[in-house]
């Protein structure tokens, strides 16, 4: 099977553990319409996971605060985004069944006016572990959080990521509230982008997302934590692949993906422990995930 | 207290398994395989008869997952005329599969009469009845071991609109492999 090179080395260095996996993906039989919906369990997973672990409590320092995360994700994908209905180009003889997505584990095939066209299949996923790593700073009950790994490139990729987050604790303002209440807005953006000389290897991927919330915290004998949350969020992928069209002009397409994102509720807990905070939450979304992080808390 | 601590030990115990267990984020891959087989006659007499071998092996997906193979499953099978003389036809066509023996029957199709423009195009799906799907089930058990197939096609009371006649064709053997993760 020809394997998309650029798509496995960005899943090697963002999905070390997929590496296992034994097949990869591979765009270039997709239609602009069939890719779009191949990779929108990809770009609603952008969201989900680059919208998560973005606090444990709602209370924010009025004087010099600094924390430095690292967060772990297990997102599990629903068995209804594992398969889509193909919309082929070419002439179909009898029917077309369902094929995989990106986390799919089958790949459907239809017989064509040539033979048999089987689809790629996916990356075979129930769940997906993930991390990332974050760095905070607040001032006048305001913090802002920062996720940065630079643009960089590697051999024939070049991939990057950004993100910040601004959240105010807007509990400071009420006076003995029982709860401490916070309003944050989030930006993140994942860039991949193949740069090698294989043509057909073309991809890029610029996935943006926004998300804006509203948590509640309550801290309990100074050392245990209990927060919740409501979160608003959206997420939009510019996908540039290579088609195998016979049209000459079609061969690099172009699509938009916006992710299944909408609402997230968060329920979670923390245990404060000196400078260390260990939390741990669970996200009810489109995609449930649990989050657990470990944080330099100063 | 100590009965706590082995109560708190146990269901550590417990709790670390089902995590050990269940953090396998890896699904079943169940991959199809198509097999294209093809044929190019160049005769002038009245009968056609031709044979080709293949071997699992020489598709590159099942060479890639060989090694995590859990099962080989016959799918689907179909004919396609690529290019043919004009007017090429017969009373019968037969398609047979055989097993690497080149004797052992996995399934016989006959498309009576054939006219190979008639496949142009447009190919012939090939509807195999439920015994000849559990023979070549049956021969690609043990998916890890490789496979060798015999293809062969016969056209009898051969006429085409001049001589020499040409027939190019494939036939397609779909199977599906389920691959561990």
């Amino acid at each position: 099977m020809r394997k998309n090179l650029s798509v496995i080395i960005f899943l090697i260095c963002f999905f070390p553990i997929l590496v296992t996996a034994q097949v990869g993906v591979t765009l270039n039989k997709f239609t602009p319409d069939e890719a779009s919906n191949y990779l929108r369990p990809l770009s609603t997973w952008f969201g989900t996971y680059l919208n998560s672990g973005t606090y444990y409590s709602a209370d924010v320092d009025n004087i010099f605060g600094f924390k430095f995360s690292i967060i772990g994700m297990w997102t599990i994908i629903p068995d209804d985004q594992k398969t889509f209905k193909p919309n082929p180009k070419t002439e179909v003889i009898g029917e077309v069944e369902p094929t995989a997505t990106v986390f799919g584990n089958r790949n459907g095939y239809f017989l064509s006016s040539t033979g048999f066209f089987t689809y790629p299949t996916g990356l075979s996923l129930k769940a997906v572990p993930m991390g990332i790593y974050q760095l905070s700073g607040s001032l006048f009950n305001t913090e802002l959080m920062v996720r940065l790994f630079p643009r960089s490139n590697f051999d024939e990729v070049r991939l990057g990521l950004f993100g910040f987050g601004l959240k105010h604790e807007i509990s400071s303002h009420i006076p003995l509230l029982p709860l401490d209440i916070s309003v944050q807005f989030l930006y993140n953006n994942f860039y991949f982008e193949y740069i090698g000389k294989k043509t057909e290897n073309f991809t890029k991927i610029n996935s943006n997302n926004i998300a804006f919330n509203v948590h509640a915290s309550k801290t309990f004998a100074g050392i245990l934590i209990a927060y919740s949350g409501l979160q608003y969020e959206s997420s939009s992928t510019d996908l540039d692949y290579y088609y195998e069209s016979s049209v000459a002009a079609d061969k690099i397409n172009y699509v938009q993906i916006d992710g299944d994102n909408h609402f997230r509720f968060t329920v979670g807990g923390a245990l404060k422990l000196g400078f260390f905070v260990i939390n741990a939450d669970v996200n009810f979304t489109k995609f449930t995930t649990f989050t657990t992080g470990l944080s330099l808390d100063f | 207290m100590k009965k706590h601590y082995r109560h708190i030990l146990i269901l550590s115990a417990f709790a670390l398994l089902f995590l050990v267990n269940s953090c396998n984020p890896f699904d079943d891959i169940y991959l199809n395989l198509d097999m294209d087989t093809e044929f190019n006659i160049t005769a002038a007499g009245s009968e056609i008869s031709i044979q080709k071998d293949f071997c699992l092996s020489d598709f590159e997906d099942y060479g890639d997952n060989k090694d995590h193979l859990l099962e080989i499953r016959y799918i689907s099978s179909a004919y396609l005329t690529i290019n043919s003389t004009p007017g090429l036809q017969g009373s019968n066509l037969v398609l047979t599969l055989y097993q690497a023996d080149g004797s052992t029957v996995l399934f016989k199709y006959t498309v009576s009469p054939f006219i190979a423009g008639n496949y142009k195009g447009n190919p012939l799906k090939i509807n195999l009845t439920q015994q000849e799907i559990d023979n070549i089930n049956l021969y690609l058990k043990n998916p890890k071991v490789d496979k060798c197939f015999v293809a062969k096609l016969e056209l009898s009371n051969v006429t085409a609109s001049a001589m020499p006649y040409q027939l190019e064709c494939k036939t397609e053997f779909l199977a599906e492999l389920k691959i561990e993760p």
